[in-house]
C-alpha cells in the first residue's frame, strides 16, 4: 500500500468515525435544541399574552391621588394640572 | 416560523386592541366631540374624588384664544365677563340646594378669567350631595 493509498483510507475512516459520533450525539443535540426553542417560545407567548394584562389590569386597578385616569387632546399638559383646575373651579364658587 | 409568529402576534394584537376599545369606552362624547377641535384643550379626569367613597367625571376645556372662548360661552350659555359662574351660586349668594331630581345632569361651572369651563356628570344624588359639600369644605378652607 503506497503512502496516498494510506492516507486516503485514514481519512475515510476519520470521517467515517465522526459520522458515527455526530449520529450519536444527534438525538440529545436535537432534544436539548427543542427544550430551548420550547422555552423561547413559552418565554414569549406568556410576554405576548402577561404583558398586556398586566397593563391593563394595573391601569384599571391604579388609584391616583384624587382621581382615576385622566386623558387629554394635548399631551404636553400633566394630568394634575386638570384634577387642579377640577378642584379650583368647584373651590372658585 | 410563521405559524411561531402567528401564535405570537395573535393574542398581543387581540389584546392590545381590547385595550384601545377600553380607553376610548371611558372617554365620554362630550369629550370626543371637542378633543378634536384646534383651539381648545380638552381634557377628561374620570373619577375625580370628592370625598372618600363619592367621585365624579369630569370634562375641562380651555380656550386657546378670544374666538373660541366666545364660542364656548355661548355654546354652553355662560354669561357674564368675570367672574365665576356656576349652578352653585356665588360665595355671598349660594344657590338654594333644591331636590335631587333623579335624573343624571352635566353641571357646568366656568372660570371666566382663566377661559376655562367644567363640565361635572352627576349621575346619582350622593355625588349631587358630595359636590356640594366638597365646595362649601373647600370655601371654608378656603377662608381660614
Amino acid at each position: 500500500m503506497d503512502e496516498e493509498r494510506f492516507e486516503e483510507i485514514w481519512e475515510m475512516a476519520e470521517a467515517e468515525q465522526y459520522g458515527r459520533r455526530l449520529a450519536a450525539e444527534y438525538p440529545a443535540w436535537r432534544a436539548r435544541r427543542n427544550r430551548v426553542a420550547g422555552m423561547a417560545l413559552l418565554t414569549l407567548i406568556t410576554a405576548g399574552v402577561g404583558l398586556p394584562l398586566w397593563h391593563n389590569i394595573t391601569q384599571s386597578n391604579t388609584q391616583h391621588d384624587g382621581y382615576t385616569v385622566a386623558y387629554c387632546n394635548r399631551a404636553d399638559i400633566s394630568d394634575q394640572y386638570w384634577v387642579n383646575m377640577a378642584d379650583e373651579l368647584l373651590k372658585s364658587v | 416560523m410563521k405559524k411561531l409568529l402567528l401564535i405570537i402576534l395573535l393574542p398581543l394584537a387581540m389584546l392590545t386592541g381590547c385595550s384601545h376599545e377600553k380607553k376610548d369606552m371611558n372617554v365620554s362624547a362630550l369629550y370626543q366631540h371637542y378633543a378634536v377641535r384646534q383651539d381648545l384643550t380638552v381634557a377628561q379626569v374620570n373619577g375625580f374624588k370628592l370625598n372618600d367613597t363619592v367621585r365624579v367625571d369630569v370634562v375641562l376645556m380651555q380656550a386657546e384664544d378670544e374666538n373660541a372662548w366666545q364660542q364656548l360661552k355661548e355654546e354652553f350659555n355662560i354669561q357674564g365677563d368675570e367672574g365665576t359662574v356656576s349652578w352653585l351660586g356665588e360665595s355671598e349668594n349660594p344657590a338654594i340646594r333644591t331636590q335631587w331630581s333623579g335624573v343624571p345632569v352635566m353641571r357646568v361651572i366656568a372660570s371666566l378669567y382663566k377661559h376655562t369651563i367644567g363640565i361635572y356628570r352627576i349621575d346619582n344624588e350622593a355625588q349631587y350631595d358630595a359636590i356640594v359639600e366638597y365646595q362649601l369644605d373647600k370655601t371654608k378652607k378656603g377662608t381660614k
